[in-house]
């Protein structure tokens, strides 16, 4: 393959990304700080459901992934703006790279890095808080794949959509509760009122807890993952979609605020 | 469809040339296209070139014994490469050339022949073509060849009233010893008016100049390099003429020289408008810069600078006309002419929380530059604008001008062939600006385009550029600074007088404008004038406050120009001088008088003061 400017745009962004350490404690450790406060509770609800060797891991770990998984949309997202603030968006343009190049370059490392902090969280979720699933939980990996693209592909169809970065935080960390609080992330679904059962399917959230809690508290395997993987993956085509209407390279993006 | 040719310098198939229009391995045992003779030291299948699916040319080595290298770089993975690259091979060294256009002959004829030493070929092992020299044009001298390489190294040659190469010629131009030369390989005639002709003789191996193949007659300049067989010869001595010199073509003007540079153009606009809406920008464009010409861009704020600089780094469409780089249309193919262009742009962009190194590295890296040469590149430039010692340093704390090195240094890595610099010393101390002028002096000398644009004229004169004034969306001047200066300003006297300025007759001959408190006269006696004028004064005399002598500079053309404030005839704007645009972003201090005196004015941060110096003090 040829060498081209999309490895080193990788690189650069995943520096960026990874430069800074407020985001990532805030991002690994932080769930897990909420994981160990809301197991006993957690703990509780799923007994009551019937689960009754339950010790709230089965909950806590998945619900708070998928909860704190979307806060990667405005860490991302506010990368873009920055590097519209820094005047490196515009030079970007100018070199060798595409538009393609550098949208590339710019969103494989957030995906590589919002699958690891994914795959990091479970395992070391499900080492301190004594996981024990019923089903295989290598098989929720797909899952995990299915997810970091739709974080990824929803985070540029919303950078697409704002021009300020306000707008961006706004909205983000509006639809980052949306998608925790309907999604099953901060309780299970089965405990929302009706109307919030009815549209809960509409966030991707669901679909990830759902998968979860198949395997784990359900006991199923490979084949309950694949449905809900399936939707997560047709939610990544949806925004990556949205994504390809909205998002232009030349849009210039403002920091404000 | 651009095609990039490979030419095989020396080794067993000298002489060849191989098309990239298909990807091709290279080796002893390589398919025809890529076969290289017995050359002992190559693999059978020794490295693979390609040409992606955005024009560019890739080198991969198919682990080759003897390993294959560029520039005398060794290839550790897939790499990019760039006109003018040297690749060895075994004992076989290839060149790579840039790409043909489509429907071009693939030997070019000389309007597009590149420079010798420019970066086109700037192959380095070969001297490059010498920096012109300050000399009236028209002068003859000995013309003579130096042999740089082959059997007759070192040696001299008269050109005379001409010369033949090949093995039956006579002379010197027997070439003795080069077997690669065919009987009658090539001749150099003297035409009736002097000009110097280069002409293959049905060769075997061809006749290069400057790494083109020739296909037909070709003129020769100064510093030219010649290749017949293993033969490079380098012609010097030879009189600067018209056409070599640098040119700016602007909105319908004839060609003006500022400074010697190749035939070659680099950037060629035409008729481009740019239109937001009702709003006209650009308003048709023409401009064209030559390979070695700095051509300085002035205009006012709002002119379209910035627009025509984005237009040529295709981050805005023209709404119509045409820029080509290289003859690479920016819009058709925008990858390829991205390749030939290095931008500055004015807003500074660089990455605050990385070190100046790592600023510079990854700009190199997405330009194609990988392994030893992306670091030997970067050494060059930090050595060249003073960044060697910054260069642990994060970009988030250097100072202003030491940020406006690092943004220039940046878009001058992978050695464009053209640059664009959007006011690349705003905000800059003495020493950053120095710095940055010699750099531009440096790589223009070395071959390369450049479009400078400023609103520190003193810093057109420094560079020596040719200028294009942009005022309201076209180029209403252009030329080099001696030839605006003859065509749009002349000598004045000014006086200024405390109030209104008199009606009185002054009984003088030239251009008399009034403005306010101030009569100038334009003259091309400016002594006699103010003596005869303030004699004819009678009681207004009472309130002349000051007379002037003001020298015609760049300054004053480009008032003229752009702010028509002494516009013959007619009445003048009702501004003073304090009211003029003062100049963004400078410190306090004094600089030239805005109104074109040969007085330096202070500015105070804020606005222009009334304190005026002499330049001469």
């Amino acid at each position: 393959m040829a060498a081209g400017p999309v490895a080193p745009i990788a690189r650069q962004n995943a520096r960026l990304l990874l430069g800074n350490p407020g985001p990532l404690v805030l991002f690994f450790f932080t769930p897990l700080l909420t994981m160990a406060v809301m197991r006993p509770t957690f703990q509780r609800v799923l007994v009551g459901q019937g689960f009754t060797n339950a010790n709230g891991a089965e909950q806590v770990i998945p619900g708070f992934i998928t909860f704190f998984v979307f806060f990667w949309v405005v860490f991302i997202g506010r990368n873009f703006f920055a590097e519209h603030g820094w005047g490196t968006w515009q030079r970007l343009q100018t070199s060798f790279a595409s538009p393609a190049d550098i949208v590339i370059g710019k969103i494989f490392p957030a995906f590589c890095i919002v699958l690891l902090q994914v795959t990091l969280l479970f395992a070391i979720g499900a080492v301190l808080f004594d996981l024990d699933s019923a089903g295989p939980v290598a098989s929720l990996l797909i899952v995990g794949v299915a997810l970091a693209a739709c974080v990824v592909a929803f985070t540029i169809a919303l950078v697409g959509l704002v021009r300020l970065s306000v707008q961006l935080d706004a909205l983000g960390n509006l639809l980052v509760m949306v998608f925790a609080a309907l999604g099953g992330a901060l309780v299970p679904v089965a405990l929302l009122p009706a109307w919030g059962r009815a549209i809960s399917p509409a966030v991707p959230s669901y679909w990830a807890n759902k998968a979860a809690r198949s395997v784990i508290l359900e006991g199923q395997g490979l084949s309950a993952v694949w449905g809900p993987a399936g939707v997560l993956a047709l939610f990544a085509l949806a925004f990556a979609f949205l994504a390809m209407m909205t998002f232009r390279v030349s849009q210039a993006k403002v920091t404000a605020g | 469809m651009s095609e990039w040719l490979l030419r095989v310098l020396d080794g067993p198939a000298a002489g060849n040339v191989i098309s990239l229009e298909h990807e091709v391995r290279v080796g002893r045992a390589a398919s025809s296209d890529g076969r290289l003779g017995e050359d002992p030291e190559l693999s059978r299948e020794h490295a693979r070139f390609s040409c992606d699916a955005d024009g560019f040319a890739v080198l991969e080595d198919l682990g080759s014994t003897n390993g294959t290298f560029v520039n005398g770089e060794l290839v550790e993975s897939a790499q990019i490469l760039h006109a003018g690259d040297r690749i060895n091979l075994g004992n076989t060294t290839l060149q790579l050339d840039a790409p043909a256009t489509q429907g071009a002959d693939r030997t070019v004829l000389r309007d597009s022949l590149p420079a010798a030493g420019g970066e086109e070929t700037g192959r380095p092992d070969r001297p490059a073509a010498r920096p012109p020299q300050d000399e009236p044009s028209g002068r003859t001298g000995p013309e003579s060849l130096s042999v740089l390489r082959g059997p007759a190294h070192g040696a001299t040659i008269a050109v005379e009233g001409g010369i033949e190469f090949g093995r039956e010629a006579a002379g010197s131009g027997a070439l003795t010893g080069d077997p690669e030369l065919s009987r009658r390989h090539a001749r150099i005639t003297r035409t009736a008016d002097g000009a110097l002709l280069l002409e293959d003789l049905g060769s075997t191996n061809g006749t290069y100049l400057n790494g083109w193949r020739i296909p037909s007659p070709q003129a020769l300049a100064d510093g030219d390099q010649i290749e017949v067989g293993q033969t490079l010869l380098e012609l010097s001595g030879v009189a600067r003429s018209a056409a070599r010199e640098a040119s700016i073509v602007g909105s319908g003007q004839k060609r003006v020289s500022a400074q010697p540079s190749s035939e070659k153009t680099v950037l060629r606009a035409e008729g481009v408008t740019k239109q937001y809406g009702d709003r006209p920008v650009l308003t048709g464009v023409d401009l064209e810069i030559r390979a070695g010409e700095i051509v300085g861009l002035l205009g006012p704020n709002g002119a379209g600078k910035t627009t025509f600089a984005s237009i040529v780094a295709g981050l805005l469409p023209a709404t119509s006309g045409r820029v080509t780089i290289n003859e690479i249309d920016v819009r058709q193919r925008p990858r390829l002419a991205r390749r030939q262009l290095g931008i500055a742009p004015q807003d500074l962009g660089i990455y605050p929380t990385q070190t100046v190194r790592r600023n510079l590295q990854f700009f190199g890296e997405i330009s194609g530059l990988r392994g030893r040469l992306l670091r030997s590149r970067v050494d060059e430039i930090g050595e060249a604008l003073s960044l060697t010692p910054l260069f642990e340093r994060k970009a988030a704390i250097l100072s202003g001008g030491q940020k406006r090195r690092l943004h220039a240094g940046m878009a001058m890595l992978h050695h464009p062939a053209m640059l664009i610099l959007d006011e690349p010393t705003v905000g800059a101390d003495i020493r950053t600006r120095q710095e940055i002028l010699d750099t531009v002096r440096r790589l223009a000398d070395e071959g390369r385009a450049v479009c400078y644009s400023t609103h520190y004229l003193p810093e057109i004169e420094a560079l020596g550029a040719a200028v294009a004034i942009l005022d309201a969306g076209r180029i209403v001047a252009s030329g080099s600074i001696a030839e605006l200066i003859a065509r749009h300003s002349s000598p004045a006297v000014e006086l200024t007088f405390a109030g209104e300025a008199p009606a009185t007759d002054l009984g003088v001959r030239g251009e008399i404008t009034r403005e306010g408190s101030t009569i100038r006269i334009a003259t091309d006696d400016p002594a006699a004038t103010a003596a005869a004028v303030v004699a004819r004064l009678g009681a207004h005399a009472a309130r002349l406050r000051s007379v002037e002598i003001v020298s015609p500079s760049l300054d004053s053309v480009y008032l003229t120009l752009t702010e028509r404030r002494y516009a013959s005839g007619g009445s003048l704007p009702d501004a003073d001088v304090s009211a003029l645009p003062p100049p963004m972003g400078v410190p306090a201090g004094w600089y030239p008088d805005p109104a074109g005196r040969d007085a330096l004015r202070f500015w105070d941060g804020q606005s222009w003061t009334d304190r005026i110096a002499s330049r001469a003090a």
